[in-house]
């Protein structure tokens, strides 16, 4: 049995069936009352695993998933050195969404990281404390501003509607995933010009110990092979 | 980070011989006036990220605690035993301290995730003393690893911090540059920006006028402000660089001196005299100077200071918080990372310590786990 991790919800998952129908692969539900569970139309040597995008990463690292479809910043964010046990399958045209900073429209003095790092330094002098960044994606958020040199931050967890953090008090920057960047506007926050951490859109994920065992099997080979089918 | 090579293995660790170690070192010094003290395993997170910044979390291991609140397994002796120091009423004290420290490693490191450190840090109340500091605290380290094969390598912050004191440019370029000298690449962006030679695309808009007259004028024109940042903080900031591009630039010898001092090496005994031939000398450096040559000296009367190696930079990347004197202790087979580094951190001291006391600071541990008999 070939376990095959999906996202439950959202856009992402009709997009994922898209992709699927595609390749003449129809999804359907396993037959019991549980939503989570489901299998692909005449194929039942793979079980297919409904759940958040965002369990996707650490379950294939675990190894309850054999593969997976998520977005490329949830492994990133998820597992340090992901490339050691994961495998990137295929890059799907899907789930475009880039990992922007974003600051208040009227911090019209702010356009860089370096300028990001002065005010931060500002802040410290000024009001006693770090420049407070919330965002959802806290590892690479750190490590990006730490390799492009911005220092006095702080990261604040913000596990969701992270876009009014900086209304309600919470944090004086944001960090957060933006495919049109019409949210940002929304809420009155520009992104700016050094401040893109990852582009990021959806692929398949397959664990490399499960591959490397199962690298003969035919089963595998042959959803594989539908899998990369460019269309 | 270290990374292991072919042949060179994870140290293995005899605990007999660990422990005959310890033993050995807490002798040395206790006969040398030491006394131990004891800090926690778990600190508070939020104290430690406000003093080190989000770095620290790249290195130490947080727990998650809904009590107590975010938690951190001690990544250093220094910082808690300076915090409890700072706490008591004594101004002079020398301490000594032995346990496990726990860093996050890359998985090629060969340094233990969890280390078992040993190490001292000595509190004075007096600048005067630092100097003779200094010399005890190298000694120390010097005479507990007399019986293996090691070299040791010694650096200066302050020389480095004492030529940008002197250079002819405003406090605020002054104060960007000392900030960043950790950074290597941030540091060389702005000596590139406030000398204007090569402006690379990143930073060169803080310096144009056009851009700010066109921000203070959008700033007019916006109503909504919101969060903590005001609209005269805004302003105060333009009005900064406004003001900067009227200020002195680095003039080009002065940027050349600045380089060549940060190649700088040579032998400890060596080291004041060539320093001073590299030009440029204003007072402050001229003092550095001064007082960089007063320790050799001491030095020089316990130690032969011609095979002690100096390297102005020496530990600028890895030595967090070191703004002074610095040593780092290497076996002369090099496979191993520093056994024993040090310096002095007084500007810590003084960003930590309460109004009215100040006081000044060195210290240096001794990675035990590769400390073994020969």
């Amino acid at each position: 049995m070939i376990r095959f991790g999906l996202p439950s919800k959202g856009r992402l998952k009709k997009q994922v069936e898209n992709f699927f129908s595609e390749r003449g692969l129809e999804l359907v539900n396993a037959g019991m009352i549980r939503e989570y569970l489901a299998e692909f139309k005449g194929e039942k040597k793979v079980q297919i695993i409904l759940l958040a995008a965002s369990d996707i990463p650490l379950e294939i690292k675990k190894g309850n998933l054999d593969i997976g479809i998520t977005g490329r910043d949830l492994i990133f964010e998820k597992i340090l050195d992901w490339r050691k046990c994961i495998l990137e399958l295929k890059q799907l045209d899907f789930g475009e969404a880039d990992l922007v900073i974003g600051v208040p429209q009227f911090w019209i003095d702010v356009n860089h990281l370096d300028d990001l790092d002065e005010v931060a330094f500002f802040f410290r002098k000024k009001y006693s404390r770090c420049l407070r960044i919330a965002t959802k994606y806290q590892n690479i958020t750190r490590e990006f501003l730490i390799d492009n040199q911005v220092t006095n931050f702080e990261i604040i967890e913000s596990q969701g509607a992270t876009e009014g953090a900086i209304v309600n008090g919470i944090a004086d920057v944001i960090v957060d995933i933006s495919s049109t960047g019409e949210t940002l506007k929304q809420n009155k926050l520009k992104t700016i010009e050094d401040g893109t951490l990852l582009k990021s859109f959806a692929s398949i994920f397959v664990s490399k110990n499960y591959y490397k065992k199962n690298k003969g099997d035919v089963e595998l080979k042959r959803l594989l092979d539908q899998l990369v089918l460019d269309i | 980070m270290l990374k292991s090579k072919k042949g060179i293995l994870k140290p293995k660790l005899d605990s007999g011989n660990l422990e005959l170690e310890i033993g050995r070192i807490a002798t040395i010094f206790k006969k040398a006036g030491l006394k131990e003290i004891s800090v926690p395993s778990l600190l508070n997170s939020s104290d430690l990220v406000d003093l080190y910044g989000e770095d620290l979390k790249l290195r130490a291991y947080t727990t998650s605690d809904p009590v107590r609140g975010e938690q951190i397994l001690r990544p250093d002796f220094t910082v808690p035993i300076l915090l409890k120091h700072l706490r008591g009423n004594s101004h002079r004290a020398k301490y000594f301290y032995s346990g496990n420290v726990w860093r996050r490693q890359n998985f090629k490191s060969i340094i233990p995730n969890e280390q078992y450190q040993m190490g001292f840090e000595l509190f004075d109340s007096k600048k005067t003393k630092s100097i003779s500091s200094d010399v005890e605290a190298y000694l120390l380290i010097n005479k507990i690893l007399s019986k293996y094969k090691v070299n040791s390598v010694t650096g200066d912050v302050q020389v480095l911090t004492s030529a940008i004191n002197d250079l002819d440019i405003s406090d605020y370029k002054k104060t960007s540059l000392k900030r960043h000298l950790w950074r290597p690449k941030r540091f060389m962006r702005l000596l590139d920006l406030y000398s204007k030679q090569k402006i690379s695309g990143r930073n060169n808009h803080l310096f144009k006028s056009a851009n700010l007259l066109l921000w203070k004028e959008k700033l007019l024109g916006i109503e909504s402000f919101y969060g903590v940042r005001t609209k005269t903080d805004i302003k105060e900031r333009i009005e900064i660089l406004e003001e900067e591009l009227s200020q002195n630039l680095i003039a080009s010898s002065e940027k050349n001196f600045l380089l060549k001092l940060m190649r700088f090496h040579s032998s400890l005994r060596q080291a004041p005299k060539s320093m001073l031939s590299l030009t440029m000398v204003g007072d402050t450096f001229r003092k550095a100077i001064e007082n960089f040559e007063h320790r050799v000296e001491l030095l020089s009367e316990h130690i032969d200071t011609k095979t002690v190696k100096f390297q102005v930079i020496y530990g600028l990347t890895t030595l967090e918080y070191y703004d002074g004197f610095v040593f780092g202790f290497q076996f002369d087979h090099g496979k191993y990372p520093p056994i024993a580094q040090g310096g002095r951190y007084d500007s810590l001291c003084s960003t930590l310590s309460k109004k009215g006391k100040s006081i000044c600071a060195i210290g240096s541990m001794l990675r035990m786990d590769f400390l073994r008999k020969t």
